[in-house]
């Protein structure tokens, strides 16, 4: 059973087959990173509350929103900094609500002010998030086809299907 | 096909550390990043990393598309972590609200004469914001002095 969508906004046509035989199979061929693993790390370390004042700043908010005319040129936000401020504790705040039909990456009650509040607003709106995390450590598995794979196999997890062209290849 | 999927809704990518990323392979993925952009007018994307890395972040997006962001550590932030430790200090016992006050005052403020005269406030913001045990750099060495 296959399924077509097509978005007004642009020339995309993405057809999806909907629960594959062999769909764990071909998730785990996309990539075989599971960035579940750093995300509950982090999630299990921050406190909560600490780096919401992200979500006030202009540099934030531009990012989000864009400009009034809903278009930006802001389309990537970069925080950085010296090491140890706490850049990836950023990515945290509670969320008792999780939309796992959008987010394959789920957390636990305790996460990021960035990925908590887009998750928040994944449930509200038609939204998907996916998550990659460098490490010095694990830099032999981490690709950019693994990396890539990574985030194409989140963003997968909302759809309830796998689009055709991927099962093709993997087939092929 | 990110950009394809992004097509069906709104699309957040996140990455984190950058700069951990082997040189090579970062260009190679800040490209493919930039690509995703420009096919992909619902897609939002977030990154961190540390400083030096912000030019070649920044070009590799194609800078227009990318605003910059300087992530320090705020007082509040420490204080929030401080209160929050001390309630689950192990070893209640032998805290009082004298040492509390202390600790309270004397950390942020130790941080900051660190940074100014060591460049250590990284290191040593880093073993609070993750959580470190504060009880055996700190709390030991003044419950020894008093």
């Amino acid at each position: 059973m296959s399924q077509s969508f097509a978005n007004n906004d642009n020339s995309f046509n993405v057809s999806i087959v909907t629960a594959p035989d062999d769909e764990p199979k071909i998730l785990a061929w996309l990539s075989p990173l599971e960035p579940q693993v750093r995300h509950q790390d982090i999630c299990d370390q921050r406190v909560d509350g600490i780096g919401s004042w992200l979500l006030e700043t202009k540099e934030f908010r531009s990012w989000y929103n864009g400009d009034e005319n809903g278009k930006t040129d802001h389309a990537a936000l970069f925080c950085y900094g010296d090491p140890g401020v706490g850049k990836s504790y950023i990515w945290y705040e509670r969320s008792s609500v999780r939309n796992k039909q959008r987010l394959l990456l789920t957390a636990p009650d305790d996460s990021s002010v960035m990925v908590d509040y887009l998750c928040d607003k994944a449930v509200e709106q038609e939204m998907a998030v996916a998550c990659f995390y460098y490490d010095f450590a694990s830099r032999g598995a981490q690709s950019p086809t693994n990396m890539l794979g990574s985030l194409l196999k989140q963003l997968l997890g909302g759809l309830e299907g796998i689009l055709v062209e991927i099962v093709k290849k993997f087939r092929s | 096909m990110v950009a394809d999927i992004s097509s069906l809704q709104r699309t957040f990518i996140c990455v984190d550390a950058l700069d951990e990323c082997v040189p090579k392979h970062r260009v190679e993925v800040l490209d493919a990043l930039r690509k995703i952009l420009l096919a992909s007018p619902n897609m939002r994307i977030f990154m961190t990393g540390r400083t030096h890395i912000r030019g070649v972040v920044e070009r590799g997006l194609g800078g227009r598309a990318i605003i910059s962001l300087l992530i320090k550590p705020r007082d509040d932030d420490v204080a929030t972590y401080l209160r929050t430790r001390l309630k689950k200090d192990t070893t209640p016992e032998v805290m009082d609200s004298r040492l509390e006050t202390d600790i309270m005052k004397s950390i942020p403020e130790d941080i900051s004469e660190s940074y100014v005269v060591t460049g250590v406030r990284e290191t040593f913001i880093s073993h609070v914001l993750i959580g470190a045990n504060i009880d055996s750099y700190w709390f030991h060495s003044r419950r020894t002095q008093s």
